[in-house]
């Protein structure tokens, strides 16, 4: 486990964020235990009541739900990984847009854009 | 009913030539880690021993777990001042023992962890300890009890740079007993910072800003260190 | 009661090494009386291995104050301060310490001044015989009352340097001068209070200060008791003086 934190923002938002984007990449596949909240504690450096609380978040969002005494699960409903995964595409997607529009690009530019370095990547 | 750990109310220190505290009203609520934030001179360590019952404020009410400052409150409390104030002809040992008979919630087994963990060895004597051993020992000292409130004086004073994120992760992780509330005033924010819940900035006895980490960071988009700077300076 | 005891056995180790010290003088004064006897006469010598007992009333009065003095030059107060217990406990675990360490030091000087005595016959001089010695009912009274009084003594003069001492802590600056003006004024203070109250109390059936024209040994008791009194009110009201001060006034 890795966290940057940037103590600029709220440092919860970035433990969420950062296991969203995990689950979302199967690096916690469903019904896998995510580690206590001391254990992410001790990772990120940070106070286990942030930890506590960006747990909370990610349970709301219903990617984890935790068991009494047992501890934090990531999710066995795939649907709500997958919904999750293409809400934070979107999120990501959207941002990405709203930049590249302040260019002044076109959506012709940004598709011919995107071909491109599709390509040079598979090179 | 549950009071909160902490409750200043105006709480006024004056000197003959000064006041080290301008009515400060303040809540820790239990639970949290809060930072007391400002430059030397700002009146953290003198709030800090009112809260201790080491000092008693000109006027204003203080209240730790709703009662005055005084032998129960003390009980509960582990004050950790800056400078060593242990009997230098004391091993950590003797030292350790010697605490055990004021506070029975000191575990010996726990003190054994943490002296390992600080790397100290029992059958020291306190006065050939270097500055930075004398401030691990405090830690060790007032880790090793189950104080549901703790207050800090600059831990990291002392501590060398490489070892502060340690120690300080020791402080708010492994070794803290649940539930306990953690005060901790310091003037080196940037590495102490993501252990706070709530930080209160004092500049000379007043208090000029406080809140949620959490809060203020969303709120300003500036750390806690950029906050400090710009508040304080 | 446990935390009285913990502080009290803390100034005990406090004050070891200076106790062996002591020790160790007492023994070297009575090691050179011994030498001494042949040149000086034995009862000379004998008699002078009580000198060290004289030294030690100052030191029981003073003993006290060292040990608290010691924890504001150590910068030990504020530990001291912020453990569980009262200003009482504080105050008399440090008495009752000094306290302890004046009787160790006494019993040993009389036990090496019993040894000196023992050791009489071999040196040429003879044993007092008891029929040379007062009834034994005047002896006990007498000895009771010149174990006591000094005691109380030394109690009375050991709370007032201490809280002299504190009063003078409760200002920044000029703590020294605070607390000499102290020293004096408590103990003008306290030899009025005696008056004062040995008159009080010598209207008591039993006990009176009118000195006959002969003195005798029932008024040297007499006396003696009153002042007994005396000094357990006033160090009473000393103690529980100095002990408020720690607990409501001082700051750490």
């Amino acid at each position: 486990m890795r966290f940057d934190i940037d103590e600029r923002q709220p440092i919860y938002r970035q433990i969420v964020d950062t296991f969203v984007r995990q689950i979302a990449r199967g690096h916690w596949p469903p019904g896998e235990k995510l580690p206590s909240i001391r254990e992410v504690a001790a990772a990120a450096r940070v106070n286990p009541n942030t930890v506590a609380r960006a747990f909370q978040e990610l349970e709301r969002t219903g990617l984890v739900e935790t068991r009494r005494g047992e501890g934090t699960f990531v999710t066995t409903a795939r649907e709500a990984i997958k919904n999750c995964r293409e809400k934070t595409a979107r999120e990501i997607w959207v941002d990405f847009l709203g930049k590249i529009r302040e260019l002044g690009f076109t959506n012709e530019e940004i598709q011919r854009l995107v071909a491109e370095l599709k390509e040079e990547n598979e090179q | 009913m549950t009071f909160p750990a902490v409750k200043l109310e105006k709480v006024v220190k004056r000197y003959p030539l000064t006041k080290a505290l301008d009515g400060v009203s303040l809540t820790v609520d239990q639970g949290k880690v809060v930072g007391l934030l400002g430059h030397n001179g700002s009146g953290k360590t003198t709030l800090m021993k009112i809260i201790a019952g080491l000092k008693n404020p000109t006027s204003g009410e203080v209240r730790v777990f709703g009662m005055a400052p005084g032998v129960e409150t003390k009980k509960r409390v582990a004050y950790l001042p800056e400078v060593n104030t242990y009997y230098n002809w004391m091993t950590i040992d003797e030292l350790l023992n010697f605490v055990k008979a004021f506070h029975p919630d000191l575990n010996l087994e726990k003190a054994a962890l943490l002296k390992t963990f600080m790397n100290l060895k029992g059958g020291e004597k306190i006065g050939s300890l270097s500055k930075g051993q004398q401030a691990r020992l405090k830690l060790v000292v007032g880790l090793s009890r189950q104080a549901d409130l703790m207050l800090l004086d600059e831990p990291l004073a002392g501590i060398d740079p490489p070892s502060r994120a340690r120690v300080l992760h020791a402080l708010v992780g492994e070794f803290r007993q649940e539930g306990q509330t953690i005060l901790i005033s310091t003037h080196e924010v940037k590495e102490a910072e993501p252990i706070f819940d709530h930080v209160v900035f004092l500049r000379e006895g007043r208090k000029v800003l406080e809140g949620e980490a959490e809060t203020l960071r969303a709120e300003t988009g500036h750390s806690m260190e950029e906050l400090f700077g710009e508040v304080l300076e | 009661m446990k935390m009285f005891w913990a502080l009290y056995r803390k100034e005990l180790k406090g004050l070891r090494n200076i106790f062996l010290t002591l020790l160790g003088l007492i023994l070297g004064i009575d090691v050179l009386l011994a030498t001494r006897i042949n040149s000086w006469g034995y009862w000379q010598a004998f008699g002078l291995t009580f000198l060290p007992l004289a030294f030690l009333i100052f030191w029981g009065i003073f003993r006290p104050l060292s040990l608290i003095r010691s924890e504001w030059k150590e910068g030990t107060a504020p530990f001291l301060r912020s453990l569980p217990v009262s200003g009482w406990s504080m105050i008399g675990a440090k008495l009752l310490a000094a306290f302890t360490e004046w009787v160790g030091l006494n019993l040993a000087a009389l036990a090496l001044s019993g040894l000196f005595y023992a050791a009489a016959p071999l040196c040429g001089a003879n044993w007092v015989t008891l029929s040379d010695l007062p009834p034994l009912g005047e002896v006990i009274k007498f000895l009771t009352l010149s174990i006591a009084n000094p005691i109380l003594g030394i109690f009375l003069g050991a709370v007032i340097f201490q809280l002299a001492y504190l009063l003078g802590r409760l200002v920044n600056r000029f703590s020294g001068m605070v607390s000499f003006a102290a020293t004096v004024f408590l103990f003008y203070l306290t030899s009025k209070g005696s008056e004062f109250l040995a008159r009080l109390l010598s209207s008591f059936p039993g006990l009176s200060l009118e000195a006959p024209r002969l003195i005798d040994i029932e008024f040297v008791f007499s006396f003696s008791t009153v002042m007994l009194f005396v000094m357990l009110i006033e160090f009473a009201i000393l103690f529980s003086v100095t002990g408020w001060l720690v607990e409501k006034k001082l700051e750490y």
